[in-house]
């Protein structure tokens, strides 16, 4: 096969390549499940930095509601998601969305959550699949709340320039 | 445009293909379930949105995918990392508060 003519597509594939990261957690496998298990518990850590939670629905159950309302200075959306798998302490899948105000989705999620015991702590493995649908807005929530220095300027020109290119 | 674009399996199918390297027309509509005609159609969306661009030599239009276009999706997708990071950075701080809980009412789970 020949080589990609400017050297620079380094990655196998786009944005079907799905997100995967994990970190090791200081606290008990029973705990860091229990902190996905009820509105109250979410609320407290899942949404972006500046994002207030208006309201919150976590039903752990197959089938059973996972949803934020956020609000940050800039924006609000919805997280609406689904419990679609569940194994106590071990193994949570979420089918998510993320819903501007008008109820437009932005992209969809699919997220897998794996859960191991690592010496004292939890090790979480977070593998998240997502399918892009509007992109320009995709790419204002990428940016607006956060202040992630670099990576919000960056956003923020991205943006523009998608959103002048589209006009 | 760009999402819409990318919005379809047989165009993401597309994509997969040509991030493997350039690829002819013919090629990239063989493992689709589609007419050559319409695997034109999907390839004509793709360049609009600016992630392939093609090229005919003789009688072969061969495709390649745009590294600009796909450098937007990293940083796009570098966004999701940070913010997973920091939401798992949130989530340990809160794990101390309910392990903290968990010492005086432990529950069953």
């Amino acid at each position: 096969m020949t080589q990609a003519a400017d050297g620079t597509a380094g990655s196998s594939s786009p944005e079907v390549k799905p997100l995967k990261t994990s970190r090791v957690l200081r606290a008990r496998r029973e705990t860091v499940f229990r902190a996905w298990s009820s509105a109250e518990h979410v609320r407290r850590w899942f949404a972006p930095e500046g994002c207030e939670v208006v309201e919150a629905a976590v039903e752990m159950r197959v089938g059973g509601k996972f949803e934020l309302y956020m609000r940050s200075p800039c924006l609000e959306n919805w997280l609406r998601g689904t419990f679609v798998e569940i194994v106590p302490n071990t193994r949570l899948v979420l089918d998510m969305r993320i819903d501007d105000s008008d109820g437009k989705t932005l992209f969809r999620a699919y997220t897998e959550l794996d859960f191991s015991d690592a010496g004292t702590g939890t090790r979480l493995d977070v593998t998240q699949t997502y399918t892009l649908i509007d992109l320009t807005k995709a790419w204002m929530i990428a940016g607006a709340p956060q202040g992630w220095g670099s990576t919000l300027d960056n956003l923020e020109q991205e943006a523009s320039r998608m959103e002048s290119s589209a006009a | 445009m760009l999402l819409r674009a990318l919005a379809d399996p047989a165009r993401r199918a597309m994509i997969e293909r040509l991030a493997r390297g350039p690829a002819p027309v013919s090629e990239l509509a063989r493992p689709l379930p589609m007419s050559l005609p319409a695997a034109m159609q999907h390839l004509g969306i793709l360049e609009a949105a600016g992630l392939v661009r093609s090229k005919k030599e003789g009688r072969v239009r061969t495709c390649a995918i745009e590294p600009r276009a796909l450098s937007q999706l990293e940083q796009w997708l570098g966004a999701r990392r940070t913010e997973w990071e920091q939401r798992l950075d949130r989530l340990d701080a809160y794990l101390d508060t309910l392990e903290n809980e968990g010492e005086t009412h432990d529950t069953s789970g």
